[in-house]
């Protein structure tokens, strides 16, 4: 990178960190610390929301995705403007209304402390490790492209957010949230204004969406009814609905972003921010994975995107391979450049389709060539699961955009990442004083105090996440293993809060069995092969189902009223 | 305590019930566009 995207980089990371801590307020009482004394606007906490699910991964990985798959992620979130309308009827009152600062404290004064505190012990394990994941992922790609070492690069992403969430709390995340996402759309748009750009004249958007059309990459809707196919339109709909619904509902991490509103009217506004803007927010991050294909059309790529696994294999044995494979990529390269030209101009012109059998063909060359190339450095560095998708937005970045825009664009990935890692922590330790340490160990205590324990939690989980980061590689299939666990308890959990609102019957030891239940009912149907989305379904309806008749076995319980 | 009543304050805020509609209106319409798009290009 130019010094001057180092010099925007490095300024723009040290302003956002300056200014959410200058505009923190109230953060003397615990309730400022961590509800921002219920003082946010509903537009603020609205971009919080979206911010704190928009993380480093989407704008590497999805943009990733659309390079390689185009629109059909864009599925997995057709559920979400449903499930955001549920909650404000639903869910949302209940919590702004029991004035609690977790979503699992709810749960006790529904049912009993021990559901509340399994439900908040999961939350933590998976969210305490997730957060490793927030930093490393992002770290990994980065730190190739910045050409700087892997723990320096999650040092960057993770520091920041440790920073500002310690001493600013709540309204530093919020904030700091609001500045990130208007960078990033902003950063989005004119990338996408850039690659139009960049397209040949004769070319332009149409005839590049048109080619993207053509090799399948425009199907933002399947019909076609498949449990084990990942994203289509019911497993979106249906599956999709439950999964936000848990995550928005249920989890302390989303829960806490709409906590702080100014009213409940606020906090239902936040969350329809996200019902409006967010599947157009994913169509956008999809169109540029798009377009990068449409523009390495025409302008060459490199066979690999992994510049530094491309160097090993040019060290290696396999150099000469390797480089015979480059002789025929650079021709097969050309040959689509001419079947592309000829069919976007046919189209444009209303001559026909018939060359599109001749740019496929060419495509499916191209991409039989790139998977021999990976193939070579699968060989090479002997890592099975090697895959450069992530690193095409990074280097198209870095490689294309003018000096200083280069700057603001790779601040948005990193800030993308740092802003959701801000709001985990802020919840994680939430989560710990509110539901363990203030419930548990020291029930009597001044503000001043539990303040300061808040502050140590916080940074705690700062240090704990960035450990787990660098050590991501040896942690990799614990990762797997708890994040796998986690997608097990997803829908569970939101069938505890299911039980806790539309059966007036259910009770503690009803909502706890079925809690544990659900989730080795969900591990044992995730052995089938189903895709994940259909988990949460499964989740929420088995522990809702067996929570009601335990419950009704176990004796009712009276709702308790105001 | 949870509560399952309105407070004053919420009853005095202003209607929201629209936006539910509308959210769901607007759904229809994004992904309708969406698939008439995808087919316009291909």
């Amino acid at each position: 990178m130019h010094y001057l995207d180092w010099i925007i980089l490095v300024g723009v990371m040290a302003w956002i960190v300056w200014d959410g801590l200058r505009r923190t307020k109230g953060r003397d009482k615990l309730e400022g610390y961590f509800l921002a004394n219920r003082s946010i606007p509903w537009w603020a906490a609205g971009l919080s929301v979206m911010a704190t699910q928009l993380s480093a991964i989407t704008m590497i990985g999805t943009t990733g995705q659309g390079y390689t798959d185009g629109m059909r992620l864009v599925q997995l979130y057709y559920g979400l403007p449903l499930a955001m309308v549920i909650l404000s009827m639903t869910l949302v009152p209940f919590f702004y209304r029991a004035k609690v600062y977790t979503a699992y404290e709810y749960l006790e004064r529904r049912f009993d402390p021990k559901t509340r505190s399994l439900t908040s012990l999961l939350f933590l394990l998976q969210r305490g490790m997730s957060c490793g994941v927030i930093i490393s992922a992002p770290a990994v790609v980065m730190s190739l492209i910045l050409g700087l070492d892997v723990t320096a690069t999650a040092f960057l992403i993770g520091l920041p957010a440790i920073v500002y969430t310690v001493f600013g709390g709540v309204q530093a995340v919020t904030w700091t949230d609001v500045k990130i996402m208007v960078l990033i759309i902003g950063g989005l748009l004119v990338t996408v204004l850039l690659l139009i750009m960049g397209l040949p004249d004769q070319i332009g958007f149409s005839g590049a969406m048109h080619l993207a059309g053509v090799t399948g990459r425009l199907q933002p809707i399947d019909f076609k009814w498949d449990p084990k196919q990942t994203y289509t339109f019911w497993s979106g709909l249906i599956g999709g609905t439950f999964l936000m619904l848990s995550y928005f509902g249920c989890d302390q991490s989303q829960v806490q972003r709409y906590l702080t509103a100014d009213s409940l009217h606020s906090a239902r506004h936040s969350l329809l921010m996200s019902a409006y803007w967010k599947i157009p927010l994913q169509v956008l991050v999809l169109l540029v994975g798009i377009l990068v294909y449409g523009f390495y059309i025409f302008t060459p790529p490199p066979m690999l995107f992994n510049a530094v696994h491309e160097r090993e294999v040019q060290q290696s044995a396999r150099a000469a391979d390797y480089s015979a494979l480059q002789g025929k990529f650079d021709a097969a390269i050309a040959t689509r450049r001419q079947a592309a030209e000829t069919t976007a101009i046919d189209w444009q012109n209303g001559a026909g389709r018939d060359s599109e059998a001749a740019f496929l063909s060419a495509d499916a060359e191209l991409k039989r060539i790139r998977g021999e190339a990976v193939a070579i450095v699968k060989d090479v560095s002997g890592d099975s699961n090697y895959n450069d998708v992530n690193y095409v937005f990074p280097t198209f970045l870095t490689t294309y955009l003018p000096v200083g825009l280069v700057g603001l664009m790779m601040v948005a990935i990193i800030l993308a990442a740092t802003d959701s890692i801000a709001a985990e922590l802020n919840s994680l330790s939430t989560a710990t004083v509110i539901d363990f340490y203030k419930r548990y160990w020291e029930v009597e205590a001044t503000d001043a105090h539990y303040l300061n324990v808040s502050k140590l939690a916080t940074a705690f989980w700062g240090i704990f996440a960035s450990i787990v980061a660098i050590w991501a590689s040896e942690l990799g299939s614990l990762i797997e293993v708890v994040n796998r666990f986690g997608s097990f308890f997803y829908g569970s959990i939101l069938g505890v809060f299911m039980l806790a609102i539309m059966w007036p019957r259910a009770n503690g030891t009803g909502a706890f069995v079925a809690l544990i239940a659900g989730i080795a009912i969900v591990a044992l149907v995730a052995t089938t092969g189903i895709a994940f989305l259909w988990l949460n379904v499964v989740g929420a309806v088995a522990v809702f189902v067996i929570g009601a008749i335990i419950s009704e076995l176990t004796g009712p319980r009276r709702v308790p009223k105001p | 305590m949870t509560s399952d009543q309105p407070d004053q304050e919420e009853r005095d805020a202003p209607p929201i019930r629209h936006h539910y509609v509308l959210v769901i209106v607007v759904q229809v319409l994004t992904l309708t566009s969406l698939w008439f798009l995808a087919r316009m290009f291909r």
